[in-house]
């Protein structure tokens, strides 16, 4: 048995693998582009209109975003082989959209290429250089001709007219069926990355520059106090109400608790978080609690008044964190006990006297836990994971509007060590789970090899 | 009966433990609110925490805010006035043409002019400023870009309070830009004095530090300064210092007792520092702002929606409201290269479909201003030229031989040899509910004649990209505007068209001539001229149509006194204020 | 009487989703803007779920008195901030919440419970196929992906959908021609070498999978599907279903490996019960009472998460009309409690619905113990 969950420990290398593996493919399915945003946060305008193409390369250059994804790509033959070098999407699927229409992408390659050379030569704001700059802008091959035909002849000797009969050549386009493989060796995003990651280094954020780790650390704290705050305080709610319901079943314990924590369920966070704070925080109505935040105690309270003032804050977060997990905990300690209840064992306890009490909690609870073991198992990431919600709603800057943050502004290094972060958590949560359900459940055969061995 | 009286027993345990639990919380010690009246402090909120505050990476609105305070520059735009005042300068730079087209700036320094220790601003610390703005670190390369015009400097050895710039580059905003850097002292930034082995036109040329052990040890300390978040390192000459920077939390400035500026008879904003303590609170919801500003948590909200702005109004009595028209546009775009926008008396009619007046009124209820142009100055005139009009926009449609083919509500026309329906897709971002509001209104005004819209919201970074790339139809975007001379090369010509600004693809010989001269160091007069002539092109071609400017509105607790309202950012200046 | 209520809750459950239904299919012509459209029938509502009413814009209450020139054309339950019409706008959202909570679970539920029901029956140990067949479906599945993902030009513009429908189907064709060649080819050449049994562990290979699918955070897959597909109706269906089957598998397989070694089951075995006869008709309607409780939550779930999604902004469309748009605009403009209440209520009364439906059907013993003594 032990060596089952030695075995499973063992697969998380390959499972963590193959999951950074698909998060970086969907992260390239995702668009946006980091350096677009970098450039958006900037706050100078400037009269050099080419600037912005000059900084967004230099921002590709220096984060390593104008190299390969991944150590080889499967693309169409005729596709274009750099396409990661392009700054910007409009240059790729302009590349893309040509390399297909035309059936090679070398045609449009020595195309490009004498175009810069005559643009080079070419003064600007003449006739010719507009054509010339539609023409290295066109997204179809229609575009370019109609482009070149406005061209005087002279402009269009030299070899241009050539290059823009070859275009439509070719009438199969049989390269685009082909795929190839294309081989980037080791400078590549991922492999870079990796390195980086085993060297414990996880990149500084493209936001603001700082390192992932500390802004991981500064976030991390918070969160996990609320989320442990809240789920012990669930726990402690929902496990003897629970119990109790169970037992009374249909009284009037189990009626209220059953359409209390539904219709807490029903109501949406965000919602009950807004209208929390309106009622209990602000000067309208009572001022019970704070509004935001998680308090600023002077430097020399003791630690008694520190604590208060953060419970008084972050008592209506936990509150709001909670109350939509009482029903789903509720309805499974109620589940559970109920079909405890019904065995004979538990006849047998009352007919020794073993008071109800005695009988609820010392028998039929260890029995009942065994689902919330997986519960808690899966509520590993989350707890790190925090609720974006709430801690929008309440100003407390903790993973939630981190990994949002993150996500939104296409902050690459920071989304892979959150992913990784979390990806690790329930990997190790879910074995964790399935590890205490076997030793607390020994009838549980999670590793059934031994039944099918040819005896 | 003894289990029912044991349970219920239970019960009530835990419902007292429940309430003592909240009646610990409740007692919480009284609030900041008496605190910051004694101290004159002034809480206000943003909505994002600043992302740094070191002068060679500030970028953000919030902390551009705080280095206001914190930082000068030798010249800066009063706000009242829109010409340049003098800040660590004396006023004006004093330009000189000088032969083979260079020409020469010069700056006068005040005298009194100091640093915190007491240590005069000389000619030297601006170079030293500026050197250090143009130093060859790998993440300042966005001010070198920005200062590069300037050739060199020179300073007189007789005349420490003198400096000149010297540059070939001299267009309409030269003058404002060359003075707009911070001048910081070498003690905190550069205390091994590594800049002053190397020249300007050094340090212009170098691209790395790799190869020079001191400049790169420069560099890493003040990368390092800038991950750290360091405050101790963050000096300047402005009327406050950086206190303390919980990140993500609060931002606190505290006012310098012995300023050098504070006996200055100048009411310009720059010379105030009323408020002992200004503190930013870092609260991103705006219902949450609002329930602060209500419990005294905050004395200053600004950036506020119309409906939240009108509910503080009528609560006169709590409350000091204002509100200000913003400089900048917002328009809707017409992708040129889309096939069925190339017509201009297509982009007119939906011009004309679009009820401005109603979205005013319903969206931003009254607290918006209808501007028709991009830079709104004293000569241009702001009426809508293409008011709502749903006949004028048939007639347009008709005109160009739209016509509804199979009777079902929607024009159709041949293009190209396929029969194409008049279908668009009006393209902003989430979480904006005003654009959305626009989109909705928009559509429902273009049924009326036979246009079908299909409003459509993607997230900021796809927005971005989608603007940037062409792949548009019609799309609401808008910016604020800097209190500079106009420069319209950004939006109208044709090299921003394909990756730039220019989102609607506009290219045009004629508006890139116009834009070339209004570029250029003319007259104010004549460069009004142009500018007419210029608006005139763009109101026909209408690449984008204007519409609307929204205001400012800034709510305040009665306690804070002295708030003037701006329309450039940041909208008010703390350091007027007081309690 | 225990038993009573059980059955009230369960006739008053499909009452709600019956009239939920019907609604949601009959909302294009119970509400909409009389010229607009053309039904033959006048609509209940005049106001479509995007019609604007410039004059009762910013919020009128349902008890104040309104712009409107007559009875029929009040709004009764109120106008949100741009004057559409609340109670058309419950009506026509009842159609998506009918869409994204019923079908995309729906859809979630058949990929779920299938994975988990053969994770849990067949285990690591009985599922064998030969060498040949692994090989040969692992290259044509190799093929296909390589086919689909590189070849076919999903983002490529100027490319009609009748070219990528048409490659599609191609190589769909292809990729079988090569399976069934191979497996031909395998079974006439070398038959020994790949007529061998391997055994394949299914049960980690699944358990693997849906692990790695729980990792993945929610808003990811949300912001990568959305960029790729503009979001809609449709592509938040399959979103959800993509997230929610692995909850509903893990749920499954927990089941089914809690059945498999009842008494039962092994009889059926020893009996010679094939396989799928014996999960189809012996472990699937045992598993599914419990499994009914967990799909009503993550019905309930895939409503609230649209909320959710709303207030992020990676939600529905402005011009879809849903409970969950309703509710996230209500949250800035918490006077107009009109904007929270009604849908608030709705989506209480569906979910509410769907719970007692899965109560019934989970067969719980509803006579209580506490009496039994």
């Amino acid at each position: 048995m032990l060596l089952y969950f030695i075995k499973r420990l063992f697969l998380f290398i390959p499972t963590l693998f193959i999951i950074t593996l698909f998060v970086f493919a969907l992260l390239q399915f995702s668009g946006g582009d980091p350096a677009l945003n970098a450039l958006e946060r900037s706050y100078q305008e400037s009269y050099d209109i080419s600037n912005d193409a000059r900084k967004i390369r230099a921002y590709r250059k220096s984060n390593n975003l104008d190299l390969p994804t991944f150590y080889f790509s499967v693309q169409r033959l005729s596709s274009c082989d750099t396409l990661y070098r392009f700054p910007f999407a409009a240059e790729r699927s302009r590349a893309e959209a040509l390399a297909y229409a035309t059936g090679d992408w070398s045609l449009i390659a020595r195309l490009d290429d004498e175009i810069k050379k005559r643009l080079n030569r070419e003064q600007s704001d003449t006739k010719a250089s507009h054509l010339l700059m539609e023409i290295l802008t066109a997204k179809s091959i229609t575009q370019i001709e109609a482009s070149f035909a406005q061209l005087s002849l002279t402009e269009r000797n030299d070899g241009l007219d050539e290059l823009v009969n070859e275009l439509n050549c070719n009438h199969w386009r049989i390269k685009n069926y082909i795929p190839t493989i294309r081989f980037h060796g080791i400078s590549n995003q991922y492999h870079l990355w990796l390195t980086e990651i085993l060297n414990g280094n996880f990149g500084n954020s493209y936001i603001d520059r700082l390192p992932v780790s500390i802004k991981i650390k500064e976030a991390l704290p918070i969160t996990l106090i609320i989320s442990l705050c809240a789920l012990l305080i669930a726990l402690c709610i929902a496990i003897p109400l629970g119990i109790y319901a169970a037992y009374y079943q249909n009284g009037w314990l189990d009626k209220i608790c059953s359409q209390l924590f539904f219709t807490f369920y029903a109501l949406p966070t965000f919602w009950v978080a807004t209208l929390l704070v309106v009622f209990f925080g602000a000067g309208d109505f009572l001022e019970w609690f704070p509004v935001y935040g998680i308090g600023n105690p002077p430097e020399e309270a003791n630690l008694l008044e520190k604590f208060k003032i953060y419970s008084a804050h972050l008592a209506l977060p936990i509150f709001c964190y909670l109350y939509g997990g009482l029903a789903y905990l509720f309805r499974h300690i109620r589940r559970s006990t109920l079909e405890e209840l019904k065995q004979d064992y538990i006849t047998s306890a009352m007919a020794k006297g073993l008071s109800i009490h005695a009988i609820l909690w010392r028998h039929s609870f260890k029995k009942s836990s065994f689902p919330l073991i997986t519960i808690l198992g899966s509520a590993l990431p989350a707890l790190i994971s925090g609720s974006f919600v709430i801690e929008y709603i309440f100003s407390i800057d903790g993973m939630g509007l981190l990994m949002l943050e993150a996500f939104f502004s296409r902050d690459y290094p920071m989304i892979l060590s959150l992913l990784l972060l979390g990806a690790v958590l329930t990997l190790f949560g879910m074995w964790l789970a399935d590890l205490l359900y076997s030793f607390a459940d020994p009838r549980v055969e999670i590793d059934d090899s031994k039944k099918y061995h040819k005896g | 009966m003894q289990s029912n009286q044991r349970s219920f027993t239970h019960l009530f345990r835990a419902l007292l433990l429940m309430l003592i639990f909240i009646n610990l919380i409740a007692c919480i010690p009284e609030s900041q609110d008496d605190k910051s009246n004694l101290l004159n402090k002034i809480i206000m909120r943003e909505a994002a925490d600043a992302k740094s505050l070191h002068p060679l990476t500030v970028r953000d609105a919030v902390g551009f805010k705080v280095a206001l305070f914190m930082y000068q520059s030798l010249v800066n735009i009063d706000y009242e006035s829109q010409s340049l005042v003098g800040v660590v300068a004396k006023g004006e730079p004093q330009i000189d043409s000088l032969p083979k087209q260079i020409y020469k700036l010069t700056y006068q320094l005040r005298p009194e002019a100091q640093f915190d220790n007491g240590r005069q601003i000389e000619a030297a610390d601006i170079l030293f400023s500026l050197k250090y703005y143009l130093a060859p670190f790998t993440f300042n390369r966005d001010n070198r870009d920005y200062y590069q015009f300037i050739d060199s400097v020179k300073i007189n050895k007789n005349n420490s309070t003198a400096i000149s710039f010297y540059t070939h580059q001299l267009n309409s905003r030269t003058k404002f830009i060359s003075g707009d850097f911070f001048i910081l002292p070498y003690e905190s930034f550069d205390p091994n004095r590594i800049l002053s082995n190397y020249s300007i036109s050094d340090l212009k040329q170098l691209v790395k530090t790799d190869s020079l052990p001191n400049l790169l040890q420069l560099e890493q300390h003040t990368d390092s300064s800038i991950k750290n978040a360091s405050i101790q390192d963050l000096k300047g000459s402005g009327p406050y210092s950086l206190l303390n920077w919980e990140k993500g939390k609060r931002i606190q400035l505290e006012k310098k007792s012995n300023w050098w500026a504070s006996n200055l008879n100048e009411q310009s904003v720059y010379f105030q520092n009323k408020a002992n303590q200004l503190q930013i609170e870092i609260i991103p919801d705006e219902t949450t702002a609002l329930s602060a500003l209500k419990s005294g948590d905050i004395d200053v909200l600004q950036g506020l929606s119309p409906k939240n702005y009108e509910k503080l109004q009528s609560d006169s009595s709590r409350f000091l409201t204002y509100e200000m028209e913003k400089r900048g546009y917002q328009y809707i775009g017409f992708n040129m290269n889309h096939p069925i926008l190339q017509e201009k008396e297509l982009r007119k009619a939906i011009a004309y479909i679009c009820p401005l007046k109603i979205i005013v009124d319903q969206v931003y209820y009254g607290k918006a201003s209808i501007s028709s142009v991009p830079y709104v100055s004293a000569t241009t005139s702001n009426e809508d030229q293409y008011a709502h009009n749903l006949q004028k926009a048939k007639n347009l449609l008709e005109s160009i031989d739209w016509k509804d083919v199979d009777n079902d509500g929607l024009l159709e026309k041949e293009i190209n040899g396929e029969l194409v329906e008049l279908e668009l897709e009006f393209l902003y971002n989430t979480s904006n509910d005003s654009r959305a509001a626009i989109g909705m209104i928009l559509k429902q005004e273009a049924k009326k004649v036979g246009i079908k819209i299909n409003v459509q919201s993607v997230e900021w970074s796809i927005y971005l990209e989608r603007l940037r790339n062409g792949n548009t139809t019609l799309f609401y975007y808008g910016a604020q505007t800097a209190p500079l001379p106009p420069d319209f090369s950004s939006l109208f010509h044709s090299k921003s068209a394909f990756g730039g600004r220019n989102f609607a693809q506009y290219q045009s010989i004629q508006a890139d001539s116009l834009i070339a001269i209004i570029n250029k160091n003319i007259s104010v007069d004549k460069r009004d001229k142009i500018v007419k002539a210029f608006y005139g092109l763009i109101q026909d071609e209408l690449p984008y149509y204007f519409m609307l400017t929204p205001y400012e509105l800034i709510a305040t607790s009665k306690k804070v006194k002295g708030l003037r309202i701006y329309s450039d950012r940041p909208y008010y200046w703390a350091s007027e204020l007081y309690k | 009487m225990s038993l009573k209520n059980i059955y009230r809750q369960k006739r008053f459950g499909i009452l709600v989703i019956s009239i939920w239904i019907l609604v949601a299919i009959l909302a294009p012509i119970l509400a909409h803007s009389p010229n607009e459209s053309n039904y033959f029938l006048p609509p209940l509502i005049p106001y479509g779920e995007q019609t604007i009413d410039y004059k009762n814009a910013q919020s009128v209450s349902p008890f104040e008195t309104q712009n409107v020139n007559s009875l029929y054309r009040r709004h009764w339950l109120g106008t949100d901030e741009l004057g559409r019409d609340v109670l058309a706008q419950l009506i026509h959202g009842s159609n998506t919440a009918l869409l994204v909570g019923f079908c995309s679970i729906l859809i979630a539920s058949f990929i779920g419970i299938f994975f988990g029901l053969i994770a849990a029956f067949f285990g690591d140990h009985q599922w064998k196929i030969t060498r040949g067949k692994l090989l040969s479906s692992l290259l044509s599945v190799i093929l296909l992906f390589t086919f689909l993902l590189s070849i076919v030009p999903w983002t490529i513009e100027g490319v009609n959908t009748s070219e990528k429908a048409i490659l599609t189907v191609v190589f769909i064709i292809f990729t079988l021609l090569f399976f069934y060649i191979s497996n031909f080819l395998m079974k006439r050449y070398r038959s020994r070498i790949f007529q061998q049994n391997i055994l394949i562990p299914l049960d980690s290979i699944l358990s693997r999978l849906i692990e790695s699918m729980e990792a993945l955070p929610l808003i990811l897959l949300l912001i990568a599907f959305s960029s790729l597909i503009s979001p809609s109706i449709s592509s938040l269906i399959l979103m959800i279903s993509l997230v929610a089957w692995s909850g509903i598998a893990k749920f499954t397989r927990a089941e089914v490996l809690r059945l498999k070694s009842s008494n039962y089951i092994e009889n059926a075995k020893s009996l010679g019960y094939g396989d799928f006869r014996t999960m189809i008709k012996h472990i699937l309607p045992n598993a599914l009472p419990t499994l009914s409780v967990s799909i009503a939550f993550a019905i309930s779930s895939a409503i609230m998460l649209e909320s959710t999604l709303s207030f992020l902004g990676l939600g529905l469309q402005a011009s879809d009309a849903s409970w969950g748009a309703l509710m996230a605009s209500a949250r800035n403009d918490y006077s107009s409690w009109w904007l929270a209440v009604f849908p608030g209520i709705a989506i209480f009364l569906v979910v509410y619905s769907c719970n007692s439906i899965a109560d019934f059907i989970s067969k719980d013993d509803h006579s209580g113990y506490s009496k039994r003594t």
